[in-house]
């Protein structure tokens, strides 16, 4: 009897000796990741804490913190975060400072393990540009991976457009309008009463260089900034430059179809987005992102493309954020994990539905997959038409330099020299070259 | 005896202790940390490297960093003599007997327990050209307001009425204060003497607020050479660097460009500026300290 209890004792022990071993185990693996982003709008930050909690229950031992950073300090306490030691495992990262990162080392290479979980020919073009940075060695590397990307378009009221009888913005590369066309109909929605303007045709063409305006306008125009490495600034002073920087400055100085900002190269109070959405202005060049903020608005809008400014010139440009992981995270393989899956369908597709995102994959561009997020209460007609520009678009220049904050100041410092305190244009844009390549050769 | 003395170190120590502490980590250990980065070429990422005073030689020939500190100082220049004189006159208004001097006084104070950041906002919407409340106000008395924030004279002047207006309950405060330790006696003699109104403000009110009127000066141009909050939120320091202020570039050079070295020794700079300043309006006022 003794030798009986003895045994179902020993056994006793032994299971209890296996589990608790096997807790404790369990308990070792339990993986505690966190993840910065900035908060574009709090339906993506709410997006985002989904995707997550879905991801935590695929992945039950590993946990998520998820912080939120304002988007004006982002980088800022990120690079921070960083020289202390304490940086998030995996972040999203503007592309615009993917440079300045990795220049720094900041950043894990996921050039060889990216392959094994997504298939870069599904990448659209601006995408593929855009996580693809040349290293030192002259090699091209990956160092993030994005599910979206944004392109500039110009959304406007129909009811403004319809109580001016204008026709509505041409969705179609064929259809564009020119620039005069463009101006001539933004007279037809400015309204004057008792010498004070209550409406304006459009607005935000002087937007921050950080932004998609300037650059697409340049690039409609066919003017060129940098050498093909980037490494210089190179025509800057060209006459299509020219051209471009006077067409933005005569909107508000000698047609008055658009406003004097509230602040220079600021988001404020009154900005741009709410001067339209309150009906103060009739149109807006903006960003695709303002989609899912103006589909929520209320107001009957719709969406075209920029006008024609050189024959045959159909450029289109686009970017976005991009999930990188941080080179000194002590959890690597549970962050491949989470930026793999913040780079997937399945995290993409409810923040496409917005409007907040346009897919970076070819693939969600197809007639099985349009469905899963082509929402026709959101996206307005024509929309589809402008699709293939985002297929087709290129990467942004300022997304592959470095210096990069010193060069969007610098380079909005002497526009806002040229639109808002007359400074002579040729010193302008001479001043821009040389700002520029006083900071990449830093 | 001795042992007094020690048990009186051994309390006095213990008592100071977290201040001691509070002080070398916070203060001391910034200070001399501060100190050396600026010698340094460090960009908050990577190594430092010893540059001697090259960050102190480029803050003299850096051409931004001369815009921005003659900001400061016009900045200052405005901004002082009012936040003098408009307390001051304020403050005398309502030592008055007069209904309601209450709600004036907690009104007048009111901005300055609000956050800077909040009002900056909100002066922003306020300052709009075309639709904000400033402009519409003087559109009452036929004035076409200027498009406050991205004119390059209107900008810091926008600033300044901002910062005059969060600052004023403050040093009214100080001012009613001062106004309310004058002993009776001498305005009494004064009416005796048949010495009235201006002769009154310039024989009796003004001699005796001059500790008061001395740490308001003082304090005015240590929080405006410091000028920062409003800056940042309502013109991020534009139109082209137009209201741009040290701090404000300082916070740009040190985290935002990462030139941390070259951000610590503007940083030194302007607290030598700050200090000799202070100092020679001490030196200035040795006289009335004496007495004090």
């Amino acid at each position: 009897m003794k030798r009986v209890t003895a045994r179902i004792l020993s056994i006793s022990l032994a299971l209890v000796i296996a589990l608790g071993c096997f807790s404790f185990a369990a308990a070792e693996e339990q993986i505690n990741l966190t993840f910065w982003g900035w908060e574009a709008s709090a339906l993506e930050a709410q997006s985002i804490q989904n995707g997550i909690t879905a991801f935590e229950a695929a992945n039950p031992n590993i946990h998520v913190d998820y912080m939120t950073v304002p988007n004006s300090e982002y980088h800022t306490k990120l690079k921070t975060a960083m020289a202390s030691d304490s940086a998030p495992d995996v972040f999203y990262l503007d592309a615009a400072y993917t440079r300045d990162f990795a220049n720094n080392g900041l950043l894990y290479d996921l050039t060889d393990v990216i392959g094994d979980y997504v298939d870069m020919n599904d990448l659209i073009n601006s995408s593929i540009e855009k996580v693809s940075i040349a290293g030192a060695d002259g090699q091209n590397h990956i160092y993030g991976m994005d599910i979206c990307c944004v392109g500039p378009v110009i959304f406007y009221n129909k009811d403004l457009f319809q109580a001016a009888g204008v026709e509505p913005i041409p969705t179609t590369v064929e259809d564009r309008w020119t620039w005069d066309e463009f101006v001539e109909n933004m007279k037809k929605l400015t309204i004057v009463e008792n010498g004070k303007t209550t409406q304006y045709g459009t607005c935000n063409w002087e937007e921050t260089s950080s932004l998609y305006v300037m650059e697409y306008m340049l690039r409609l125009n066919n003017a060129k900034w940098f050498n093909d490495d980037f490494t210089q600034a190179v025509g800057v002073t060209s006459e299509a430059s020219k051209q471009v920087f006077e067409m933005i400055k005569a909107l508000r100085t000698e047609y008055g179809v658009a406003p004097d900002p509230t602040a220079a190269g600021m988001e404020t109070g009154n900005s741009p987005t709410q001067m339209f959405l309150s009906g103060k202005v009739a149109s807006i060049a903006i960003g695709s992102y303002a989609l899912q903020e103006i589909s929520r608005s209320g107001i009957n809008y719709g969406a075209g493309l920029f006008p024609v400014l050189q024959e045959g010139n159909n450029d289109f440009i686009a970017s976005a954020d991009m999930k990188a992981i941080w080179s000194g995270t002590k959890n690597l393989d549970a962050a491949l994990k989470l930026l793999t899956y913040m780079s997937s369908e399945d995290f993409g597709t409810p923040i496409y539905k917005t409007g907040l995102w346009m897919p970076s994959r070819l693939s969600m561009y197809s007639e099985d997959k349009l469905p899963l997020w082509f929402d026709r209460t959101v996206y307005p007609e024509g929309w589809e038409n402008m699709m293939d520009m985002f297929k087709t678009s290129s990467g942004k220049w300022f997304d592959k330099i470095w210096n990069t904050k010193q060069i969007f100041d610098a380079v909005d410092e002497e526009k806002e020299a040229y639109f808002y305190i007359d400074q002579d244009l040729d010193t302008t844009l001479t001043n821009i070259q040389n700002r520029i390549n006083e900071n990449l050769a830093k | 005896m001795t042992n007094i003395r020690n048990k009186d170190w051994f309390w006095a120590v213990l008592f100071l202790l977290p201040s001691i502490v509070g002080l070398a980590v916070f203060t001391l250990y910034p200070l001399i940390s501060s100190a050396y980065i600026s010698l340094t070429d460090w960009g908050l990422l990577g190594d430092m490297n010893f540059v001697g005073f090259d960050n102190y030689i480029h803050a003299f020939k850096d051409a931004t960093a001369l815009t921005v500190f003659s900001n400061t100082i016009l900045f200052t220049v405005v901004t002082v003599p009012v936040l003098l004189a408009l307390p001051l006159l304020l403050a005398m208004a309502l030592n008055r007997k007069m209904p309601m001097t209450r709600f004036f006084r907690a009104t007048y104070f009111l901005p300055t327990i609000s956050s800077m950041v909040a009002m900056s906002l909100i002066w922003q919407w306020m300052y709009n050209r075309d639709f904000g409340l400033v402009n519409y106000i003087l559109s009452f008395a036929g004035i076409q307001g200027p498009n406050w924030l991205t004119s390059p004279f209107y900008a810091l002047v926008a600033i300044m009425i901002v910062s005059v207006w969060k600052s004023l309950g403050y040093n009214m405060m100080l001012f009613l204060a001062g106004l309310q330790a004058i002993p009776r006696v001498y305005y009494e003699a004064a009416d005796l003497d048949g010495c009235t109104g201006l002769r009154r403000l310039f024989r009796i009110t003004l001699p005796l607020l001059r500790p008061t009127t001395l740490f308001i000066t003082v304090m005015s141009i240590i929080n405006s050479l410091q000028v920062f909050d409003q800056v940042m939120v309502i013109t991020g320091g534009g139109p082209s660097r137009s209201s741009s202020v040290l701090v404000h570039y300082i916070y740009q050079c040190a985290f935002q460009y990462y030139e941390m070295g070259y951000g610590c020794a503007l940083g030194w700079v302007l607290a030598i500026f700050i200090f000799l300043l202070t100092m020679t309006q001490f030196a200035l006022n040795k006289e009335e300290y004496s007495i004090e």
